[in-house]
């Protein structure tokens, strides 16, 4: 009959885990850049808080978000450096509230749903 | 030169014209190096040369890394894809008929048969010019920047809800099917149109040379025959266009093909009544001819059958039943 759940494919559950965390790498970005990073300090932070993200999608994420009017970037030098700096824009801080209270109503009743099955 | 300056000019190479290439290759720079000091600070020394490389290849490679920062990557989207897939049948098939019309009219016309298999060739440089030509539209309205968050041609999303057909109604003839039904024919009406006076249709000439090698001609029988099969062969060429047009009338196309059937049934009645087909009669040609026509009969008899029990049944699609319990959930 069909499968049970000792056939769990593993390629499968990573393609369901990937879409379930994409839409959330946003929020956690957005959270992150209320005060101002660089890639890498950026992606260290998001890894200690138990994210992790890799550049290739970190990257042109950031890309993405300046060019959505959220975030904008400074080159500045540090430690003999020259590095990107990056920073929310206020609509970004709007946004990153708006987005926060919709998570944590989408988890609530998340919760609910689950609890329930 | 740096094997990570190498890695860094690949990636600049690759990158979308569009992109600030320098600001992305600085920053992905920044980011390795980053790494490999982090690397060298908890080794306690300087990295080798093979863990630049693993660190660097961990990384990505160039063209990948550089597609990253990309617009859009697939040619045609899926919001587009259905009508790239509709319009590019409709052309073709719109396309391939006039040729195929045209090339048969001409060969007609100017009593030459190797002017309808010109245009046969001529519609396949056609459709590869269509597939090209729609393909090179659809690919760059994808690119076009979308007004009100649709793609360019938002003309294609427009749509009724109310005239979507009802659940359980007789679902569409695909176009491919109706062109096809016109093409068969409508080459086959040229051919029957062509027996009387030879216009060099091959198949004519190879029926023509059988008769003359065998020193036998058809009688005056067929007659009946002939303009059953002239009018049959016309109804369905007929009712395959408007179908062709109207995809959703299904009921038109099996009564077309009930009322062809019964009119060729009908004539080849009246020739087998009429006595020997082939002249000199009693040969084993007569035998051949009257077998072949009562096999005809037969196949037109369960033509016939099969269209009437189509045009009687209730046509109750997967889908109606589906939303049936939709809608009674």
């Amino acid at each position: 009959m069909g499968n049970d759940a000792t056939e769990l494919d593993p390629a499968l559950f990573e393609n369901l885990r990937l879409e379930l965390r994409r839409g959330c790498l946003t929020l956690a970005v957005l959270s992150q850049l209320r005060r101002e990073r660089y890639g890498y300090t950026l992606r260290k932070a998001l890894e200690e808080a138990g994210l992790e993200m890799d550049e290739g999608t970190l990257y042109p994420l950031l890309r993405r978000l300046e060019s959505q009017g959220l975030l904008t970037s400074e080159w500045r030098e540090e430690n003999k450096r020259r590095k990107r700096f990056y920073r929310l824009l206020p609509a970004g801080e709007r946004m990153f509230e708006q987005l926060s209270a919709e998570l944590r109503r989408i988890n609530a009743s998340l919760d609910r749903i689950i609890a329930e099955a | 030169m740096t094997m990570l300056d190498r890695y860094l000019y690949a990636v600049q190479n690759s990158l979308p014209k569009d992109q600030a290439a320098g600001d992305i290759v600085a920053e992905i720079g920044d980011d390795l190096q980053s790494q490999m000091e982090e690397r060298e600070a908890a080794l306690g020394r300087k990295l080798t040369d093979d863990e630049q490389a693993t660190l660097i290849k961990a990384y990505g490679h160039p063209r990948v890394v550089a597609a990253r920062y990309g617009g859009v990557q697939h040619l045609i989207g899926h919001e587009l894809l259905p009508f790239y897939w509709s319009t590019l049948s409709f052309v073709g098939t719109v396309v391939v008929a006039i040729e195929l019309i045209g090339g048969a009219i001409s060969a007609l016309v100017a009593h030459n048969g190797a002017l309808f298999f010109g245009a046969l060739a001529a519609a396949w440089n056609s459709l590869i010019w269509i597939f090209g030509i729609v393909t090179i539209i659809f690919a760059l309205s994808e690119r076009v920047p979308k007004r009100e968050g649709r793609p360019f041609g938002s003309r294609l999303f427009s749509w009724d809800p109310r005239r979507l057909p009802a659940p359980g109604a007789w679902p569409p003839v695909p176009r491919s099917s109706s062109l096809i039904e016109f093409i068969v024919n409508f080459i086959a009406l040229l051919v029957l149109l062509d027996a009387a006076g030879p216009h060099h249709i091959p198949l004519d000439a190879v029926v023509a040379n059988a008769l003359l090698h065998m020193h036998a001609t058809l009688t005056p029988a067929w007659h009946s025959a002939y303009i059953g099969l002239v009018a049959g062969t016309s109804i369905i060429a007929i009712s395959a266009i408007v179908v062709f047009v109207k995809p959703q009338l299904r009921t038109l196309q099996e009564l077309a093909r009930a009322i062809s059937s019964a009119v060729v049934i009908i004539g080849i009645a009246f020739t087998l009544q009429a006595g020997p087909t082939v002249q000199p009669a009693g040969g084993p040609l007569n035998t051949a001819a009257l077998y072949t026509l009562v096999g005809a009969l037969v196949v037109l008899a369960l033509q016939l059958s099969i269209s009437i029990r189509a045009l009687l049944r209730k046509p109750v699609s997967r889908t109606a039943s589906r939303t049936q319990g939709i809608t009674h959930a």
